[in-house]
């Protein structure tokens, strides 16, 4: 797997690997089961601090992304199986609520906002 | 490992002091010994005891005399050194963030000093010793080897004028300077409290007379001065260093 | 306090007129990579000194790895390496010389582990210290303070001299070997790329005194730039305000924190949003030190700011 991190962006580093990962699962770039590199390994690729690694995977597993193996070693979870649809719903909505919030204050028309967002799904293959 | 790093600073000036110290009395030691022939000069060899006593005392002379002043002036050369010596080219830094406490480096610095005087004192006693021994089986030579303690001490009193100099003034060349001025002065005071109140100030010559010319009792307390300025000085660079800022 | 790798309270040194360390409270946890920020003169090498007892601090204290360095520097010395900003060695002494110099002074020193690192550093070992470029004797220093192996690595300007490869090298090899199980690195640069690569902490000095001292994540959630529209912008002042400039019917203004509350009270004067945005390490350093001219009154130029207030 290879990732990219903009230290200079602004955006925490953490986040931008969560947010890679989690964009690679769902092109399916990543399958269940595939194994992520180490904390240490992923740190000195990158030549970044592997504390913000560590965060990052914690979070990955706190959002059952990923899930560690108690030898050690980070896989891709399963699909994440256990979480129901309603909860599932419930930790998009934050996200639509931006997207709604920050189309209004463009004085973009919904139907604008929708197209943007299916064009996204598109360019992932509409996969689930 | 300081002490390496000492040597390395010093060893070229070593040598050099140190061939000076042996070379230059030779001559004058072996003055009685020279015989013009129809071949040349030459050096006459004999055990007679009026031979072997001239040639002894000649030593002597010739060691405390000549010693004297080449020993004050490699001590002064050889002392323009150490942590002091370290501020301008900016070691400093990196020299006092290794885990020894600052007066390792002084004393380190200055022990160094001591063996390579030590080295000095005692090689040009040898060469004399063995020149005398060669021309005149001569051996009754205590006199000379009891010289050399001597000598190391008025070398170290001068070489820690110019270590502390060399503190004081973070610098080498105006170490040198300040040991050498602080003699002059020295010189000059002396002198002149002689000639105007008969007031003596201690001497080396002092020292080394009741040696050289026998008779006199052994000057004990000059010796305990000139060894506690010695040190005295090595200790008052220790002090002024802890208290530096780098 | 054994929890921090460093801890100043109050430090204080002064050179004739110029206080160039002025009450630092510095705070730095263990196994923190913690970058050292600050303008030439800031007090950044000053404050290094005085924690490793080449100067001696005129008030305050300074505490290294739990131990007081008025009192036990040796001890700190065994476990802390250091890279100086002068890089200055002996100049007859060759690398290999110096390491053999070095680890005299360390018994727990690895031979082979120094060759290693001397060959992914790329050094020249036998020529000698005097004649090495600037690159060359900076790898030098760092092979001396990382082959020591030290709970604490303090850092002054580390990459000086060195090109962009050689600096990725020693980045890679400071995440790979030197970060984690409890070692602390502690440094100085004017590469702010570097501190936002490896960095979790950032203190900013200016004048002797801490403006910031903060997670770098907890800077990068919370300092927002923020633009904005209108016909009569506000003069809103604000302890969370770092600069507000107007131009017209623009504004610009950076907040250290609450970027949203602030951009609401903004809209509610009138004001359009245009942009809420992050801002890079260099940014908010520029911002924080640099004393930009205030438009109206109410606002400041660098207003200090501790983690306290950013959290």
């Amino acid at each position: 797997m290879i990732l990219h991190v903009n230290p200079s962006s602004g955006l925490p580093l953490y986040l931008q690997i969560e947010a890679q990962v989690k964009q690679a699962v769902a092109a399916a770039a990543l399958k269940a089961d595939d194994a992520l590199p180490s904390v240490r390994k992923l740190a000195a690729d990158l030549r970044i601090n592997p504390n913000t690694v560590a965060r990052a995977y914690q979070n990955l597993e706190r959002d059952g992304v990923i899930r560690t193996v108690p030898g050690g070693g980070c896989y891709v979870a399963d699909g994440m199986p256990g979480l129901l649809k309603t909860e599932k719903v419930r930790r998009l909505r934050p996200h639509a609520q931006q997207i709604a919030v920050e189309g209004m204050q463009l004085r973009l028309a919904p139907e604008e906002i929708l197209k943007l967002v299916e064009e996204e799904l598109a360019k992932l293959g509409g996969k689930s | 490992m300081y002490a390496w790093k000492c040597w390395r600073d010093s060893r070229l000036r070593f040598v050099a002091y140190l061939t000076l110290v042996v070379a230059l009395p030779i001559n004058p030691t072996l003055s009685p010994a020279f015989r013009l022939t129809d071949k040349g000069w030459t050096l006459l060899r004999d055990s007679s005891p009026v031979f072997t006593n001239a040639l002894v005392e000649s030593a002597l002379h010739a060691f405390a005399g000549f010693g004297l002043v080449l020993f004050a002036l490699a001590g002064i050369a050889m002392g323009a050194s150490g942590v002091g010596d370290e501020y301008k080219p900016g070691s400093l830094e990196y020299l006092l963030t290794r885990p020894r406490q600052r007066r390792h480096f002084v004393w380190v610095g200055w022990l160094v000093g001591v063996i390579e005087m030590l080295a000095m004192t005692s090689v040009s006693a040898a060469v004399i010793f063995s020149l005398v021994f060669y021309l005149s089986r001569g051996t009754a030579l205590w006199r000379l080897v009891a010289l050399v303690p001597l000598m190391l001490v008025m070398a170290l009193v001068f070489f820690g004028l110019a270590y502390l100099g060399t503190v004081i003034t973070r610098e080498g060349k105006n170490g040198l300077a300040f040991a050498v001025l602080a003699t002059l002065a020295y010189l000059i005071v002396s002198f002149l409290l002689q000639r105007e109140w008969g007031i003596e100030l201690p001497s080396f010559i002092g020292l080394l007379r009741p040696v050289v010319d026998g008779g006199k009792p052994f000057a004990f307390g000059l010796l305990a001065f000139w060894t506690a300025f010695a040190l005295a000085c090595p200790l008052a660079a220790q002090w002024i260093f802890e208290r530096r800022d780098i | 306090m054994s929890d921090l790798a460093i801890s100043t309270q109050g430090l204080v040194k002064v050179y004739s007129k110029l206080r160039a360390v002025d009450g630092l409270d510095l705070s730095v946890p263990r196994g923190a990579v913690y970058g050292f920020l600050g303008r030439n003169g800031a007090g950044k090498t000053t404050t290094m000194k005085a924690l490793l007892g080449l100067v001696h601090s005129d008030a305050g204290s300074a505490t290294v790895l739990g131990m007081d360095v008025r009192q036990h520097l040796t001890a700190i010395l065994k476990r802390t390496a250091f890279v100086s900003e002068n890089k200055i060695l002996y100049d007859g002494f060759t690398p290999a010389e110096l390491v053999r110099f070095n680890c005299g002074f360390y018994p727990r020193w690895q031979v082979d582990a120094v060759e290693k690192l001397a060959r992914r550093l790329d050094i020249p070992m036998r020529q000698k210290y005097g004649k090495l470029s600037k690159g060359n004797r900076t790898k030098v220093c760092l092979l001396l303070a990382l082959a020591q192996n030290a709970e604490l690595l303090i850092l002054d300007e580390p990459t000086s001299g060195l090109d962009p490869v050689m600096i990725d090298e020693v980045l890679r090899i400071l995440v790979e070997d030197h970060v984690g199980a409890g070692r602390t690195v502690f440094f100085s640069t004017h590469q702010l790329a570097e501190v936002e690569q490896v960095a979790d902490w950032v203190g900013i000095i200016d004048h002797g005194k801490l403006l910031v001292e903060a997670r770098l994540d907890d800077l990068r959630d919370q300092f927002r730039l923020i633009l904005a529209a209108g016909d009569s912008l506000p003069a809103l002042g604000a302890p969370n305000l770092i600069s507000a400039t107007r131009a017209g019917r623009t504004g610009r203004y950076v907040v250290s924190r609450d970027g949203e509350e602030f951009a609401a009270r903004l809209r509610q004067h009138g004001a359009q949003i245009v942009e809420i945005a992050p801002l890079s390490l260099r940014e908010v350093f520029l911002e924080l030190v640099r004393k930009e001219e205030a438009c109206t009154p109410g606002n400041a130029g660098a207003i200090p700011v501790s983690a306290s207030s950013l959290t």
